[in-house]
């Protein structure tokens, strides 16, 4: 039985690594004895796969696992033993079967939307953004130098304006193995092009993920 | 969690490591709890949460309603310039609260070089650095092996626990509530507490020069000597249903289940083979249970067998046969930490690594028969052969080997021993491993530690020490060998904290002053900071009398100064100590003294008919 599971990863837990985030999860499965597949070969693993790694520091409403079970049992009462055995701020949102044919998460992440904060410091800050949402390109050159242009990689822009000294964004932008946008990026373009008006490190909160994009509509994973 | 705090962790090294809410943590209402405890231990998240010690404590003391436990490890050096700029106190994972505020810190002293982070999280924890300047609580306790020569942090430490710390905790904790409900003075609980078997408190102990070192003598009603404390059976004693799982993990990050508790082979260089006498076992019935619990609240998938000596405990094949099987329809699998050197052991090991097949460590410590009978590691060429013989058979390829230079009587006969072996290892692997082995040597430097019969023996010079690695370089060369080092000024630094007097907490505080924190580490460790000691105290290169004072001569271990003496003169004339668990006592003392039996399961004896 292949199964798909929805959860969180919010408060202190942005701190975790992809790889401290899958360890809690197979600590947590094996609590709560959900009977995973394990491969095989030499050292034996559960067959567990998640979508698109998220950074340090950012959380999410929406971080999802693929997971090969060795027997059928109920969502719902996966979902009840799971639930208790997970970190709250790691809650179970949504869990569902899906068919072997179903292409892995990794392959078929096509998009995400992401919530970003940042501080500002300094005035006219929305005619700034105004501007800058305006320009045709977003050029960036990111750590390693290379160039790209971020508004490429946009499907969808809000400015939600400022609230307690927070600039807030909503973006909708390409994730995934072929174009993928990193927020860290957009908040240090923003950082640079505001003159540190609007200050980076943001903090980042991802809040869906979806497949499609090009010539189909976007579909977020959960309506799946 | 607010932007200031997210902000501050975003700007620090792994900040996973202070944020806590782990599973299986415990968070008590400081205004419902009586009695307080900060257990700190002086190193990183990551090498303290490995620690099996601060888990049966945390527990123990958490089991209690009225008291609580919480946890404070060591600041990397990002973090620790953070909290200072920001003006703010070390505090524990648990409440956040600074460790002033506690009724008890309590260190972990596992390793002397962690002893200038021990100064260090006092002082950002808000505590006077020396015990003479605090008016009131917390008090500052410290166990564990380094407390058996408390002395070079005696004018920091206000008691120290001397042997099983589980066996002290709880009416330590209940005399202080005792105390506190009173409203006793610091100096009259400390006089109460100095009474207490086990408990050390320096403050009542005058220092004497006599010979090389500084030697307390107590005051008043202060006890002359300090018995350590066993558990005096281990199969009943506490051990916790639940461990914490940290979200990253710890070094060693697994369900650890503790099958015995001492080890009489009687290794002479051996600090632990002497200060956690008798050996106690538990039996296999009592492991499963615990193993069961222990799986079921963590969700672990490894199990790991902790003795000094595992493949020892009496009952060990059946053991392994059972935890190497019953979970494995889990993916639980299992592991072993310390291999004796022979071929039963290495089957052990097969049976255990039924699917990975990573490394094998043995330890035969020297190179040559004779040297091997000086320090009395009760291996032969012939078991490291056969063992090695057994391994590649069955499919491993990479060995590790562990030897020390600087062993007393060492020549460098022994040092090019130690080519012949690991080159006859090597060889073996070459006709028997499946691919091309690879020998990894790990060489430490020899440091004589108190409480051993090596005690009164000198660390060798570090000219001397370099040459002879040099040596053994010269006779190592080639890609199958991989060539550790561990010695030069930091094992100094070991030897002289090792066996230091009261006089030495100046060094250690002056160390810390500017600027020494983590000198276990190698790329952390500047000896420029303790430049003063490390250029002094030529005592370290010499040869002790067996007569001469010894600073921590006050704590007894429950092993006779004169059984110690005896294995001294014996490792001189390379004569072998057999193990006594099987009842041939040779009279080390430690049954009679410490009123506690060596339990192991295949019969209840008394070893000690002296």
């Amino acid at each position: 039985m292949r199964i798909r599971v929805k959860h969180l990863k919010l408060g202190e837990l942005v701190f975790l690594s992809q790889l401290d985030m899958v360890n809690t999860i197979l600590h947590a499965l094996r609590r709560a004895r959900i009977p995973f597949a394990l491969s095989e070969g030499f050292s034996p693993k559960p067959k567990i796969s998640y979508g698109l790694p998220l950074p340090v520091g950012a959380g999410s409403l929406a971080e999802y696992f693929d997971l090969i079970l060795e027997k059928r049992m109920d969502l719902e009462e996966i979902r009840e033993i799971l639930s208790k055995q997970v970190p709250s701020l790691m809650g179970i949102r949504g869990i569902w079967e899906i068919s072997p044919g179903v292409p892995a998460l990794q392959a078929a992440v096509s998009a995400a939307e992401y919530y970003i904060w940042q501080k500002v410091s300094g005035s006219d800050i929305d005619n700034f953004v105004e501007k800058f949402s305006n320009q045709e390109n977003w050029d960036y050159v990111d750590r390693k130098g290379r160039k790209k242009d971020l508004k490429e990689l946009i499907f969808n822009f809000d400015y939600l304006g400022i609230k307690q000294g927070l600039a807030g964004f909503k973006i909708t932008a390409a994730a995934g193995s072929k174009k993928n946008f990193r927020p860290a990026d957009f908040c240090d373009l923003i950082r640079t092009n505001s003159k540190g008006k609007i200050e980076a490190p943001g903090r980042i909160l991802r809040c869906e993920l979806y497949s499609g994009g090009e010539n189909e509509p976007l579909t977020p994973f959960s309506g799946g | 969690m607010n932007w200031d705090k997210w902000q501050e962790l975003m700007e620090v090294e792994r900040p996973i490591r202070y944020v806590g809410l782990e599973w299986n943590q415990i968070k008590k209402d400081p205004q419902q709890v009586k009695v307080s405890w900060a257990l700190s231990f002086p190193d990183v998240y990551e090498v303290g949460m490995s620690h099996l010690g601060l888990k049966i404590l945390y527990y123990l003391i958490n089991s209690h309603p009225d008291y609580a436990a919480e946890r404070v490890f060591a600041p990397w050096r990002d973090r620790e310039e953070q909290l200072r700029k920001k003006g703010r106190l070390l505090h524990t994972l648990e409440s956040d609260r600074p460790l002033r505020d506690f009724d008890m810190v309590g260190f972990s002293l596992q390793y002397e070089l962690s002893y200038s982070n021990v100064l260090n999280m006092l002082e950002m924890g808000g505590i006077p650095i020396r015990a003479e300047e605090r008016k009131a609580f917390p008090l500052v306790v410290a166990g564990g092996p380094n407390a058996f020569n408390p002395e070079p942090l005696a004018d920091f430490i206000d008691c120290f626990f001397i042997g099983e710390s589980e066996e002290m905790v709880e009416s330590f904790s209940a005399e202080v509530l005792q105390a506190k409900e009173a409203g006793w003075s610091r100096e009259k609980l400390l006089e109460s507490l100095g009474k207490v078997p086990g408990i050390y408190v320096p403050a009542l102990y005058s220092i004497e020069k006599k010979g090389n070192f500084f030697c307390p003598l107590p005051s008043g009603d202060a006890q002359g000597k300090i018995e350590k404390q066993v558990v005096r059976n281990l199969e009943e004693s506490f051990f916790p249903e639940k461990f914490i799982v940290p979200f990253t993990p710890a070094v060693h990050d697994r369900v650890t289940l503790e099958i015995a508790r001492g080890c009489t082979r009687g290794c002479r260089f051996c600090q632990a083979g002497m200060i956690y006498r008798p050996v106690r076992e538990r039996s296999l019935e009592k492991l499963k249970c615990q193993a069961d619990d222990l799986l079921a609240a963590t969700g672990y998938d490894e199990i790991s067998l902790l003795s000094l000596s595992t493949t020892d405990h009496s009952q060990i094949v059946p053991l392994v046969n059972y935890f190497s099987r019953a979970y494995s329809d889990l993916g639980v699998g299992l592991s072993l930490p310390s291999l004796r050197i022979d071929a039963f052991s290495v089957g052990l090991a097969q049976e255990v690594q039924r699917v990975k097949k990573t490394g094998l460590t043995f330890a035969p410590e020297a190179g040559t028969q004779r040297l091997r009978n000086v320090i009395n590691k009760g291996v032969s060429q012939d078991n490291l052969l056969e063992a090695a013989q057994a391994a590649f058979r069955s499919g491993w390829t990479a060995i590790k080997l562990y030897f020390m230079i600087g062993l007393p009587t060492e020549t460098d006969e022994d040092v090019r021993g130690i080519a012949d072996l690991t080159w006859q290892v090597w060889e073996i692997g070459k006709k028997l491993a499946p691919r091309r082995p690879k020998i990894t040597v790990s060489v430490a430097t020899f440091v004589p530690k108190p409480h051993t019969p090596f005690q009164w023996d000198p660390l060798l010079s570090l000219p001397e020490v370099e040459r002879r690695q040099k040596l053994l370089r010269s006779l190592l060369r080639g890609k199958q060998f991989n060539l550790n080092w561990h010695g030069g000024e930091s094992s100094k630094l070991e030897a002289l904290l090792a066996r230091g007097d009261r006089k030495m907490g100046g060094d250690v505080y002056r160390a810390w002053k500017q600027g020494a924190r983590f000198d276990g580490w190698s790329e952390e460790f500047n000896p420029d900071f303790w430049q003063e000691l490390l250029s002094g105290n030529e005592w370290v290169h010499q040869k002790l009398s067996a007569t001469e004072p010894l600073p921590w001569d006050h704590i007894l271990s429950g092993v006779e100064k004169d059984f110690l003496q005896k294995e001294r003169v014996k490792s001189e004339q390379a004569e072998k100590t057999l193990d006594c668990r099987e009842g041939n006592c040779h009279g080390c003392g430690c049954c009679g003294n410490l009123k506690a039996m060596v339990e192991v399961f295949g019969g209840k004896k008394n070893a000690d008919q002296s």
